[in-house]
């Protein structure tokens, strides 16, 4: 019997014993390999662009191993992978770069994204100041991104991310088709005044997807508040409805668009490849005189991050001018170009980096009309939460109007609820 | 001494693990998010703070709505929940042995999953529910009860309607171990049934219902998972929990936030159950 209770008791111990050993020990091997290993977090659209360029970059720079933490695409796989990332970061660890999209998506505004409110994190000391590291930068060129969009990523304590593409909402058309347009819409007020019935056809039928970039200002993040009033969002949702349930103008109008909504590479190739006539491009303006730009592609570094540099000569060698165009590294081989053909291009907008974006734009019409449109851009930011809740209530607006038990108040009550909805948000 | 212990020897070392589980994952964890709640950030990168962040808590207007919500729900919730279920519980005394299927029924809500409740809730409540179906007949018009502030009660009452028969077991449990002699006895002297319900019933009750009011307590803070398929992420600003805020906070990776938040709430259920524990002590120290 004695034999037995000691058997127990050494058991017992042992097993206490190999537990706090197998947690000890799982720490240790865990923080071991972190410090081996750059850890680089992205959507799964991007995985193989960024998994080249790290292979690239780990050549010719002589870098840590990397990996690449992609979140899937699917919403349930997603959902959990984000909530993995997500406790990672708050217990202080967590990838150290993020390489992420960002994207209105009106139809599902429940799709999980890591960072749902870009701007809000930007301000929630979760990412590196940049600053020393760019001007320190081997190749990174930043007189040859533009200025206007760089600016969504600075907060007041520095450059917090890099934005890489941006897009904004445009509409091509051929001029002749624009009856005595003297010139496009510069504001909310003179596009819904716009007397044109192809333009009121067929931009109005878009406010689904743009009506939040109408406004200047969203948010003021430092204070917590909203930028505009209820009164204010009422207005702008009754004037949206209005011009779309009144706009004159065909189903036709709908095949003289030469491209529309947002302008990536594609919409300027597709005005590259239209006829030589004269065309006119209409981006949806805001409030403030001009049009706002939406960042679509960020990269930031991790502030927990224990391989600062590592992580920026990552971004410093995959934001050069060099891969940003394409071009590539030369090496003694001239077979071999590091970062050569693997680049951001076909992101979801244009590149921020100019020399790469001027790449898309075939001819000087084009060109023309790209600088037009891009030195009315006054303001830049991120897509959040704010935007799909504006969109979610116009459509519900617009689904109220065509109801059959349609009443002011049930639309007053849709944006009131809104607009709660957004002050709640921005107060967490 | 020697004796003390080998006679405890066994006990301790049974329980070690589980304790050794409640270090790792409770204790340390908690200690952790304690530490995290007195600086900047998480990580590295963090910098000590102190009160800084509670203090700013203090400010933030939706901390103050889910804490204001939070406590009108279980202000309200606790005391119904315990007073239905009493009542249930001692009509059931009396019917136990006749009606041995009703202690089983009455725990059907509290096992139905929590999408079954949030779908009857909707085919109760919703736009086109049963209610706005029949409210316009009798010449009332139909509402967003689930979107209007008659959502706190909705909640009030899945809240009761889900989990009284829990409860109702829990009270029903301590109802059975009163010697039934003490009754017989009451009323040979002529007790009626309110004196023997304050004066035998009540005293012998208190742990009873202290348990009862802390897993009613764990069940309150559980309706947030109805709540939050119902409302979203954002509910109507009534139902706004605490547990909302720290969702939300969580999502936005805001750790000093939740942290702080998480904290408090300790702090605030941990005071305010060792009070009435205290209470339920010197009651129960009275008594004997």
């Amino acid at each position: 019997m004695k034999k037995k209770e000691i058997v127990k008791k050494i058991g017992m111990i042992s097993l206490l014993c190999g537990i706090i050993l197998g947690t000890i020990g799982c720490g240790e091997i865990q923080k071991e390999t972190e410090m081996k290993e750059l850890v680089i977090c992205t959507d799964e659209a991007y995985k193989d662009t960024v998994e080249a360029l790290a292979e690239d970059w780990q050549k010719m720079k002589n870098g840590l191993d990397v990996e690449i933490i992609s979140i899937p695409q699917d919403a349930t796989l997603a959902e959990a992978k984000i909530t993995e990332l997500r406790t990672e970061i708050m217990s202080g660890a967590g990838p150290d770069v993020f390489i992420m999209g960002s994207n209105i998506n009106t139809t599902d505004s429940d799709t999980s994204v890591l960072f749902s409110n870009p701007e809000k994190t930007m301000h929630s000391n979760l990412f590196l100041p940049l600053d020393d590291y760019i001007d320190n930068a081997q190749y990174m060129n930043l007189d040859n991104w533009n200025q206007k969009i760089m600016s969504a990523g600075k907060t007041e304590e520095g450059q917090m991310t890099l934005p890489i593409a941006y897009t904004y909402c445009a509409y091509a058309f051929y001029t002749a088709d624009l009856e005595n347009l003297s010139s496009a819409p510069n504001s909310w007020e003179e596009l819904v005044q716009c007397s044109v019935p192809i333009v009121g056809k067929c931009l109005s039928n878009g406010a689904l997807l743009w009506l939040s970039q109408t406004f200047g200002e969203l948010a003021d993040y430092e204070n917590e508040t909203l930028a505009f009033s209820e009164g204010e969002l009422q207005k702008r949702m009754e004037e949206a409805l209005t011009w779309y349930l009144e706009s004159e103008g065909s189903e036709e109008d709908f095949n003289a668009m030469i491209a529309s909504t947002q302008v990536k590479n594609v919409f300027w190739e597709q005005v590259s490849r239209a006829s030589e006539e004269a065309k006119t491009i209409i981006a949806v303006p805001n409030d403030q005189n001009g049009v706002t730009a939406y960042v679509t592609l960020y990269a930031a570094i991790n502030r927990n991050t224990e391989n600062p540099d590592q992580a920026f000569s990552l971004l410093d060698f995959m934001f050069s001018d060099e891969v940003m165009t394409g071009a590539g590294f030369a090496t003694e081989d001239p077979d071999i170009k590091y970062g050569n053909g693997n680049s951001f291009s076909y992101a979801n907008g244009i590149l921020t980096n100019v020399v790469a974006a001027q790449q898309s734009l075939r001819n000087q019409s084009t060109q023309g009309l790209y600088e037009e449109i891009e030195s009315s851009i006054n303001r830049v930011r991120y897509y959040s939460e704010l935007d799909n809740t504006i969109s979610k209530m116009y459509s519900d607006c617009l689904m109220d109007e065509q109801s059959s038990s349609s009443t002011e108040d049930a639309k007053k009550e849709i944006v009131k609820q809104a607009y709660n909805n957004m002050c709640m948000q921005l107060a967490e | 001494m020697k004796k003390k212990w080998k006679e405890y020897r066994n006990g301790w070392l049974l329980v070690v693990p589980l304790m050794m589980g409640c270090l790792l994952f409770y204790a340390i964890p908690f200690g952790m998010v304690l530490w995290y709640s007195l600086r900047s950030s998480a990580g590295r990168s963090g910098v000590f703070v102190g009160l800084t962040n509670y203090m700013e808590m203090m400010k933030n207007e939706m901390f103050r709505l889910a804490c204001y919500n939070t406590v009108r729900f279980l202000l309200i919730g606790l005391p119904l929940i315990l007073l239905l279920s009493y009542l249930i519980a001692l009509l059931l005394k009396q019917q136990a042995e006749r009606h041995m299927l009703l202690k089983s029924v009455l725990l059907f809500p509290y096992i139905m999953p929590i999408v079954g409740t949030v779908l009857l809730t909707e085919v109760m409540f919703g736009d086109v529910g049963v209610v706005n179906r029949i409210l316009p007949l009798i010449g009332i018009s139909a509402e967003k009860w689930l979107e209007s502030t008659a959502a706190f009660w909705i909640v009030i009452g899945i809240y009761l309607w889900k989990n009284s028969g829990y409860s109702v077991i829990l009270l029903l449990a301590g109802l059975m171990t009163i010697p039934e002699e003490q009754y017989a006895a009451a009323s040979l002297d002529g007790a009626g049934g309110l004196r023997k319900f304050l004066y035998i019933t009540t005293p012998q009750m208190w742990y009873s219902v202290f348990f009862t009011l802390l897993f009613s307590l764990i069940n309150a803070f559980k309706c947030f998972r109805e709540i939050f398929l119902i409302g979203g992420k954002h509910p109507n600003t009534e139902v706004y929990m605490l547990q909302h805020f720290m969702n939300n906070n969580f999502e936005n990776l805001n750790y000093n936030k939740l942290s702080v938040a998480a904290v408090l709430l300790f702090l605030s259920v941990t005071i305010g159950i060792g009070i009435f524990y205290g209470w339920v002590r010197r009651k129960e120290a009275y008594r004997a």
